[in-house]
């Protein structure tokens, strides 16, 4: 990769500002402020944290690479991610921020089920983020390596373990910092990138624009019904509260910052996805037949951008990779100690703050290890991902509206959602190609209500209990 | 829709990135001032 040196002096700037804005938040003396940053935050830090955290390589290369092959097809199927995430922000994080003992989903379910539940919630949790963590640390590694030509397994190395470094010394609020940055950083560099796209585009938008439509309706005549309602529905479902989000929603200062927070990202998103995939789209008029749809968003910016900016635009690229780590990381650590080590032996409060810091490190070498082993990893991950909601959004929900349960319904549910979900997918292979996330869920549901049956537990929990 | 994710879109990201930036200065002085205050607190 060729860059030259205003671009290597751009790129050093903002590992500059990470470093100082890292020195700057890196104190914290409790567990508490290490897994919430003393639940302070405002709306406005909320709201970028998030967004930095959901656009990921996926949301940002990835998405370019999807308008470039099938215009607006993807923008619109995937507009049930922001909608989830504006639900999730009206219905269900302003209820999670009233919980203001718990510091993980983890400890909401062990309010309703009990031990049992919280402690399976954790596995899920810290295994997804693992498997998070180490796909982030894959894509940065290979670029790192793709500039530098140092071994890949020191370039994942160096890309998890300054992310792990920067995590373990601050704790939350460093986190939010950074990622605030990160996200200023990209959300200024690559909307410039898209109007130069457009000022320096060589035919107008108006052609463009029927481009756009071609790619489209082609798109969607080699894309089957299922497999539409397949994309619609696992965008919605697949990462639905998941660790770090819910940690944004249990760490924000008051219900109404933290349900303004999620509602914002859900329209920055849409935002974001229509910009991102119209690059795409935009690059017909600039790059070859030949070049690889997953290349398309740096191929822009090199054509471009001058020197400097696009250096910039690379720091964008690891800013869009790390944010997304470091929130995985946090929220890992965090349900380790909270969800696993305490719901076998609770620590004091010392124990459990040095717990978390050393878990952070110890989550990222595993991440590092098992980034080696991409292909299987990917796929891992996407059943992780598929297996997401079938466990954990039944009782969940079960617990924030104070749905009359036992201790058996969480932990059933989470088995047979889970269960299914596996089954549908690896055993079955996906029959007539419906979602598993959606299978899943049903076996949840059920598993949640056949718990409820066995025994009523002697103390049900109700709004009252949730709202205290 | 065009004009829409080509040119509203980008403008509106790059409004919200540098909100954000100026947010991101007062987030910083309250996090300093908080541990300052813990520092010096008996």
């Amino acid at each position: 990769m060729d860059i030259s040196t205003l671009d290597l002096i751009a790129i050093s700037s903002y590992f500059c500002v990470l470093l100082l804005l890292g020195y700057l938040t890196r104190r914290n003396k409790s567990f508490a402020e290490f897994a919430l940053g003393g639940q302070s935050l405002p709306a406005l830090m909320i709201f970028a944290s998030l967004s930095s955290t959901i656009v990921g390589p996926g949301f940002s290369l990835g998405f370019t690479a999807k308008g470039y092959e099938t215009g607006f097809l993807f923008f619109f199927l995937c507009l049930s991610y922001p909608l989830q995430t504006i639900l999730t922000g009206l219905f269900l994080a302003p209820r999670l921020t009233r919980l203001r003992d718990c510091a993980t989903l983890g400890d909401v379910m062990n309010k309703s089920y009990g031990k049992v539940t919280q402690f399976l919630t954790g596995l899920i949790s810290v295994g997804l983020l693992i498997g998070f963590t180490a796909i982030m640390g894959k894509i940065g590694g290979t670029m790192l390596h793709a500039i530098t030509e140092w071994p890949l397994l020191l370039c994942y190395a160096l890309v998890t373990g300054s992310t792990a470094l920067l995590t373990f010394t601050g704790g939350l609020r460093a986190t939010i910092a950074t990622e605030a940055f990160q996200f200023s950083l990209f959300s200024i560099i690559v909307p410039i990138l898209v109007l130069v796209a457009v000022w320096k585009s060589p035919i107008s938008l108006s052609e463009q624009s029927a481009t756009a439509w071609q790619l489209t309706a082609a798109g969607l005549d080699t894309t089957s019904g299922m497999a539409l309602l397949g994309i619609v529905v696992s965008f919605f479902f697949g990462e639905m509260l998941l660790p770090p989000y819910a940690n944004r929603a249990l760490a924000a200062k008051t219900s109404k910052g933290s349900s303004t927070g999620f509602v914002l990202t859900g329209l920055f998103t849409i935002v974001w996805l229509g910009l991102v995939g119209v690059l795409g789209v935009l690059a017909h008029s600039f790059l070859s037949g030949t070049v690889t749809p997953d290349n398309v968003f740096v191929m822009m910016g090199k054509q471009l951008l001058p020197a400097g900016l696009y250096g910039l635009l690379l720091a964008a690229i690891i800013a869009i990779i790390v944010s997304s780590q470091e929130s995985a990381l946090n929220s890992g650590a965090v349900a380790f100690v909270k969800d696993i080590v305490s719901s076998i032996k609770p620590p004091s409060e010392k124990r459990a703050h040095l717990l978390g810091k050393l878990s952070t490190l110890g989550i990222a070498a595993v991440a590092i290890y098992v980034a080696q082993f991409a292909p299987s990893i990917i796929d891992g991950l996407l059943i992780l991902y598929s297996m997401w909601a079938p466990t954990i959004i039944v009782p969940l929900m079960g617990a924030l509206f104070g749905w009359r349960a036992t201790p058996t319904s969480g932990w059933l549910s989470i088995v047979l959602g889970g269960g299914t979900a596996l089954l549908w997918q690896l055993q079955w292979h996906t029959p007539a190609d419906v979602p598993a996330v959606l299978v899943g869920l049903a076996a949840s549901l059920i598993g949640f209500f056949l718990g409820r049956l066995i025994k009523l537990s002697p103390k049900t929990p109700s709004h009252k209990d949730i709202k205290a | 829709m065009i004009y829409a994710t080509a040119i509203a879109f980008p403008v509106i990201a790059l409004i919200a990135g540098l909100a954000v930036l100026g947010a991101l200065g007062s987030f910083v002085r309250d996090i300093q001032r908080d541990l300052r205050e813990k520092k010096t607190a008996p």
